[in-house]
């Protein structure tokens, strides 16, 4: 039964009770069924992960299998013809929000990736001192963009709730807003609700869907409101939206004050998306539909506000995005250099380091298939929007930034790790542009009916290969499940031992100390102990590696004005997976330092003016300020 | 009920919560519960929903403003969160800051104002342009069956949260024992602040020796540490104290002979 639009039908719907549950008696048991799936799938998940939590081989089988029993279900239903409106945004919603407790459930009860402890800290500074901008040792530009931080913090005060827990409910706000905008927004640009379904469940398998756009960090916040904006001006752009205008550019402009103030790529890529549509539809601003002016406004109300920020606040991004795309943009154009002479700025997929253990086929295939079908989709929903929507500048517009995708991938051959960096994090945005367009065509495409057949029972298997694919290619095993512990493994890293050893150091020794200590247990050191990290010194670290310390390596302690140390004496059994333990030029220092020797680790027991304050077994702390007075 | 307030139940919902909320905080009422029901709508959706409802009051007029339900919810927790964050860059530029009162005050008063005039546009729209407020929120419900079975898949994928935060919690148990010994700054010289904590290990006796080169200085005995106890000491290294190197002090466990802590201090 086709949805009615409510606005027409109401002075009919009013107080009519027939057509009320005619209404109602539209409803199937395909919605009900279809969340029982998707609950199923959870489950099936939550065992994978406590699997993995006591290293069982069916872990990652059964991770896998949740998954894919949740991508299949959803994409079957949102594939087919004749459901209602009202079902295929709640199937869209229910997939949404239990791809995020997927998510939620890998680490329940604390934060653990590296972001997520930078914007833990920025909160949590928030919290305790009243202010915006503190200074954060874990991340120095998260506090110019406190928008997560200072939402969460606020909701945690207001509520009266812990900060994790605060960051739960946000964020869970924050998925509602983002799947609901989604299709929305596929809504209006494909002009059918089964492609928009399509399209959200097409989305929901970028690679950065699952894990990414759900950790506690800015993007997450940010992108959300990015998307509800740009449906507001899409709807400001229609028949119905013109009187509307106004309002909608109220909601807009209030949606871009806070996302300027939330994440720096989404409201630069919000206002590149704003500036090429505008500029597309002044272009084609004679055919019907497109209304360039309140676009315009929008996207100058974006420059302006952006660039307000920027300047005012945050000028700090400049240089930090300036570094990553710079860096991005020569790798891109070494690997292009030495592709002809073996390729030494190249790296291919799933390359190992020597002696290191290749990625399993299946994982490769399913890798490559989610390339190949995001590759393979672009022509036919360059054809769909030649065919139908070629008038319409935002069909056009994103049909471009779908073009991009190709060349993503051939940032992630390059060595350059910020190359990887720069597609990874891409995909987000350009799935935007991808979802909507690939989904019309898969849809509309006509083929002969056999194969048509094939068609609607390959579409749901070929999502899932994108999704998984996409993750595998994206996210190292290792860091999927929640393994057991790991030394050097960022969220594997994050347990009990290194977490009470930072407790102690707030209780102790107080807080804002100076503190010296290796890449995971500065996140925890930074936010459980509220301490200050010494940034940035690679020579430090390279001190700590030594096996011996001479007056020159005391007095580089010394002018740091380094107060503790913090020593993980687990170092001495493991190798790093993440690659290294305290900085990542350790292995150009120091010819195979893994693992490191224990009594490299505990040199400081003969230094004098070192006192070993603390042991908790694994992890010992030095006081090391006498070395900064001694001479 | 009076029609006028019929109408306008939603946004007084609005208005009723934020004032709620607002005398909870400013008289300081301490009440988790009342702070968790009243502050969470106040900070997540009711600012937004009152701003869309001012924006968008009920009308099936065609100049009139007309949001689909789903469409509503999206600008309603979206506009809370944007107004949230606002009012918080805001109040960052005042005296009190960032404090929970602060943030409640100003998003109280903000969500009575857009319910205001939230009610006062809806009382401009005529009797039958304006639509009734089931129609409005369009929540309607599904039959007996599919309530049944969504509210079984929801508690299924409750479940499935629950089980992996207990096995979460299960598998995060370590053995954590801690030993220390701080110098105490504004003491005589030497005078130490050791300590032992026993975090999750199982319950046992302990003994400690403070001990420089090979000669034992104090030694503490039968110390018996459950899982959350802590002993701590404040102790002063006696001037003619024999041998030379660091105090060294050392956590025995009953029963094992070597010590399963060792913390040290070298002397001024």
């Amino acid at each position: 039964m086709k949805a009615i639009a409510p606005y027409a039908a109401a002075p009919a719907l009013r107080g009519t009770v027939t057509a009320s549950v005619s209404w109602i008696s539209s409803m199937r048991l395909d919605l009900p069924i279809t969340c029982i799936c998707i609950a199923l799938g959870m489950v099936v998940v939550s065992y994978g992960y406590s699997a993995a939590r006591y290293d069982q081989p069916e872990a990652l089988g059964a991770y896998w299998s949740g998954l894919a029993l949740i991508m299949l279900t959803t994409t079957w239903r949102l594939a087919q013809p004749g459901l209602t409106r009202r079902e295929r945004m709640l199937i869209v919603l229910a997939l949404g929000l239990a791809l995020y407790y997927v998510k939620v459930m890998q680490h329940p009860t604390h934060f653990a990736y590296h972001d997520e402890h930078a914007h833990w800290r920025s909160a949590l500074d928030i919290t305790r001192t009243g202010r915006l901008f503190n200074q954060n040792p874990l991340l120095p530009v998260t506090p110019l963009y406190p928008g997560l931080a200072l939402a969460t913090s606020a909701l945690a005060q207001m509520a009266g709730l812990e900060l994790h827990t605060a960051s739960i409910v946000l964020i869970s706000a924050a998925r509602v807003v983002m799947m609901l905008g989604l299709f929305h927004l596929f809504e209006s640009v494909t002009r059918s609700e089964r492609a928009a379904g399509l399209a959200c469940a097409l989305y929901a398998a970028n690679p950065n869907f699952l894990y990414f756009d759900a950790q506690f960090a800015y993007e997450t916040l940010a992108l959300p409101l990015a998307i509800m904006l740009v449906y507001a001006v899409v709807r400001s752009q229609t028949d119905r939206g013109l009187a509307n205008a106004p309002r909608l550019m109220t909601i807009a402009v209030l949606a871009l004050m806070s996302n300027a103030v939330t994440h720096h790529f989404t409201s630069y890529m919000t206002i590149a998306s704003l500036v090429g549509w505008s500029i597309l539809s002044l272009l084609m601003h004679k055919s019907r539909g497109n209304r360039p002016s309140v676009l315009i406004y929008i996207a100058l109300a974006a420059l302006l506000i952006n660039m307000i920020w920027l300047l005012y606040v945050a000028n700090f991004t400049l240089n930090y995005l300036y570094f990553v795309f710079k860096s991005a943009f020569e790798g891109l154009v070494s690997a292009a250099q030495t592709a002809g002479e073996g390729g030494g700025a190249t790296r291919m997929p799933f390359q190992v380091e020597e002696g290191g253990a290749s990625a399993p086929l299946y994982q490769r295939l399913l890798g490559f298939g989610a390339a190949g079908l995001t590759v393979g989709g672009i022509p036919f929903a360059l054809w769909e929007v030649l065919r139908r929507h070629r008038t319409r500048a935002i069909a056009v517009f994103m049909a471009a930034a779908m073009c991009l995708q190709p060349f993503m991938y051939l940032l992630r051959l390059t060595s350059s790790s910020a190359g990887w960096e720069v597609s990874n994090r891409s995909s987000e945005f350009i799935f935007l542009g991808l979802a909507p367009l690939v989904a019309l065509a898969a849809i509309n495409l006509k083929f002969p009916r056999w194969l048509d057949l094939i068609k609607r029972w390959m579409i749901p298997p070929a999502v899932v290969v994108l999704m998984i694919g996409g993750i595998i290619v994206g996210t190292p095993t290792w860091t999927l499940l929640p393994w057991p512990y790991h030394a050097g493994s960022d969220q594997r890293s994050v347990e009990p031992i290194g977490i009470e050893a930072a407790r102690w150091s707030k209780e102790l020794l107080g807080t804002d100390r100076l503190i010296v200590t290796d890449r995971v247990n500065s996140l925890l050191w930074g936010t459980y102990g509220l301490q200050n990290l010494v940034r940035g010194s690679i020579v430090l670290h390279g001190i700590i590696l030594s096996p011996v310390i001479d007056d020159y390596g005391r007095s580089l302690i010394r002018d740091t004005g380094a107060e503790f140390l913090v020593i993980d004496l687990r170092f001495s059994r493991q190798s790093p997976l993440f690659g290294y333990f305290y900085s990542e030029v350790e292995q150009s220092i120091f010819r195979n330092p893994y693992p490191i020797p224990l009594s490299t680790l505990i040199k400081f027991d003969n230094i004098p003016a070192a006192n070993r304050i603390f042991d908790s077994g694994d992890i010992v702390v030095y006081d090391v300020k006498r070395l900064g007075s001694e001479r | 009920m009076n029609a006028n307030i019929t109408r306008r139940l939603d946004v007084l919902a609005c208005a009723c919560c934020a004032a709620c909320a607002l005398l909870l905080a400013l008289l300081g009422i301490d009440s988790p519960l009342l702070r968790t029901l009243l502050g969470a709508p106040l900070a997540l959706i009711a600012p937004g929903y009152a701003l869309i409802a001012t924006l968008f009051p009920r009308s099936t007029s065609a100049s009139g403003a007309h949001l689909r339900f789903s469409t509503r919810l999206m600008f309603s927790l979206g506009m809370s969160v944007a107004l949230l964050v606002i009012s918080g860059i805001a109040l960052n530029f005042t005296p009190p800051g960032i404090q929970y009162w602060s943030l409640t005050t100003v998003l109280a008063l903000l969500t009575i104002a857009f319910s205001v005039l939230a009610g006062y546009r809806l009382g401009n729209i005529s009797a039958d342009s304006a639509l009734p407020l089931p129609q409005r929120l369009s929540a309607r419900g599904f039959g007996p069956l599919q309530s049944g079975l969504i509210a079984l898949a929801a508690i299924v994928a409750a479940g499935a949260v629950t089980y992996a935060i207990q096995e979460s919690y299960r598998a995060r148990r370590a053995s954590v024992l801690h030993l220390w010994m701080l110098p105490v700054e504004s003491a005589p010289p030497n005078t130490l602040r050791i300590g032992a904590r026993n975090i999750s290990a199982a319950a046992s006796m302990y003994r400690i020796d403070l001990v420089r080169a090979g000669y034992t200085i104090q030694q503490w005995s039968n110390l018996p540490l459950a899982q959350g106890q802590t002993w701590e000491i404040t102790t002063t290294m006696p001037l003619d104290a024999p041998g030379e190197g660091p105090l060294i002090a050392a956590l025995y466990e009953q029963g094992i002979s070597e010590p399963v802590r060792r913390v040290q201090y070298w002397p001024r």
